[in-house]
């Protein structure tokens, strides 16, 4: 038995997974805060120790994210955008030819051939428009759980529409909206709308060719997905814990 | 009394206006015209009436920079010269003489030697890089790329183009002056200027060269315009192209350097 162990240190969630034979035995997350290495140590033994899994029976630890740097025992390092098409080509059969990565801090647009290489990418400049911290920032303003963001945007009963992906802009918006009356189920489902008009401004002219997935923490948010859908006019598929497949294709990586 | 943009209005100001089409007679008759022009008004101010002497001097100095800088170009194409080194010393044009900075590489090139053998080669293109914001190339350098071309106007098209001197009258060399920051130059405020993109397709095709990086300053905006009319063709002839919007500021730092890091993994798979 040799288990690979693959490590994301993202801006916002630290996500590990302990991988055999291509399968996910075990996977962990914990938010990001100061003192990454002792976190990201802290979810690895976590492991270890519910897998009950001796130092010997470890193969490679890879490191990827943000953060990969701030992780010194790690075998191997390889970019985010690498790791996230290796993962998510190997997660879906073969099938994902687009990816979309909403990660806490910034936005991707994969486009992958048919071997799972990344044929083009493409990313948000600086700006956190429309990222997880962008719905963050909204749950703390609607005193919601992001979790529950999917189901209440089934159930606003209007439309409304708000401007900015802008995180700042966008909080003046929904203190706005608040005042007038609008009620929380409109104001998430128009945050989704707005998230999902951003995405496809970074997609471009490009139409996606053949299977799009999803991916990232706010890929668990099914009003997204289908806002996505709404303005991509495509089926958007979504892995069964979306938050991982970027540390799975560090993994994948060694292959 | 201070005016326009912080400008104490009392120094005598002279107003250039640039032509926005090269290929057009038009274009070129105006642009000597201004040039003649900004030669009248140094005169003025200097109380000195350039000779034909002093013009055929002067063209004959940038002359011979440009073929010693030539030189340095070539020395990076051929792995002699680290990217940054030649950045700098480029850049340091700008704050010498030109005799001076001419000896000075003169004296250096021979000491350029083979460098460990790069990978990840990537001409860069787009809005210039002045010292000290040296991120993007830092943050190239952390990424594993090498930049082995470029087309920068504070890098290799610093200088202007080679002058055509077969007139030697005060006419004729003041023409050949004009044209060779006319017709040479390829910064993409020209509206008629296929030229840009052939000079990337010259400088990359049949090289070891598998990537185009842009670099689009904010406040820089041809650059951000042109780069669709960059990448599709780039693209086509089966190149990676990737364009980076920045700033002066180094808080992109990171994200950039993922976006780096993922096309330089992306040129292996080439």
């Amino acid at each position: 038995m040799r288990v690979d162990i693959g490590l994301d240190l993202g801006s916002t969630a630290i996500k590990v997974v302990f991988v055999e034979n291509e399968k996910i035995l075990w996977r962990g997350q914990t938010a990001t805060v100061p003192g990454q290495e002792a976190l990201a140590m802290g979810l690895i033994q976590k492991g270890r120790h519910n897998l009950a899994l001796p130092e010997e029976q470890i193969g490679s630890l890879v490191a990827t994210g943000y953060g990969k740097n701030l992780f010194a025992a790690t075998d191997r390092q390889i970019d985010e955008i690498s790791a996230n098409a290796l993962g998510l080509f190997r997660l879906s059969g073969g099938q994902a030819r687009t990816i979309i990565n909403i990660g806490g801090q910034d936005v991707k647009v994969l486009t992958l051939d048919e071997k799972g290489r990344v044929a083009d990418f493409r990313m948000n400049d600086k700006c956190a428009a429309g990222t997880g911290r962008f719905f963050e920032l909204a749950a703390r303003l609607l005193d919601t759980p992001l979790e529950d963001f999917g189901e209440l945007a089934r159930r606003a009963k209007n439309h409304v529409e708000l401007n900015s992906t802008c995180a700042v802009f966008a909080e003046s918006e929904i203190i706005s909206l608040l005042a007038q009356g609008v009620g929380r189920e409109e104001i998430i489902w128009a945050l989704n709308a707005s998230v999902a008009r951003r995405v496809a401004g970074i997609l471009g002219r490009r139409q996606s060719e053949g299977a799009v997935f999803l991916d990232g923490g706010p890929a668990q948010n099914r009003g997204l997905v289908e806002a996505l859908e709404d303005e991509m006019l495509t089926d958007i598929h979504v892995t069964a814990e979306p938050q991982f497949s970027v540390a799975y294709g560090a993994v994948v990586s060694l292959s | 009394m201070m005016g326009l943009c912080g400008l104490d209005m009392s120094t005598p100001l002279h107003w250039l206006e640039l032509p926005h089409l090269k290929n057009s007679a038009r274009a070129g008759e105006r642009w000597l015209a201004e040039v003649a022009g900004l030669k009248d008004f140094l005169a003025g101010l200097s109380g000195r009436k350039p000779t034909r002497k002093m013009l055929l001097d002067s063209l004959t100095t940038f002359q011979q920079a440009r073929q010693t800088f030539s030189r340095l170009i070539e020395a990076r194409r051929a792995g002699r010269v680290p990217a940054v080194w030649f950045f700098l010393i480029a850049n340091s044009f700008f704050l010498d003489r030109i005799e001076r900075w001419t000896a000075a590489l003169d004296a250096a090139l021979p000491t350029f030697q083979t460098q460990a053998k790069a990978a990840g080669l990537v001409f860069l293109a787009g809005s210039p890089i002045y010292f000290p914001n040296f991120k993007l190339l830092h943050l190239l350098e952390v990424a594993g790329l090498t930049v082995t071309g470029d087309d920068l106007c504070s890098s290799e098209r610093l200088l202007p183009a080679q002058v055509t001197m077969d007139d030697p009258t005060d006419f004729g060399l003041l023409r050949a002056l004009a044209e060779s920051y006319h017709q040479g130059c390829l910064c993409p405020t020209f509206g008629d200027n296929g030229r840009r993109l052939n000079n990337i397709r010259g400088a990359v095709l049949g090289t070891t060269i598998k990537g185009v990086i842009l670099h689009v300053l904010k406040g820089c905006h041809p650059y951000d315009l042109e780069s669709l009319t960059l990448e599709e063709p780039l693209k086509r002839a089966g190149l990676k192209f990737i364009r980076l919007e920045t700033d002066y500021a180094a808080e992109d730092g990171r994200n950039l350097l993922t976006r780096l890091e993922a096309f330089g993994n992306n040129l292996e798979n080439l």
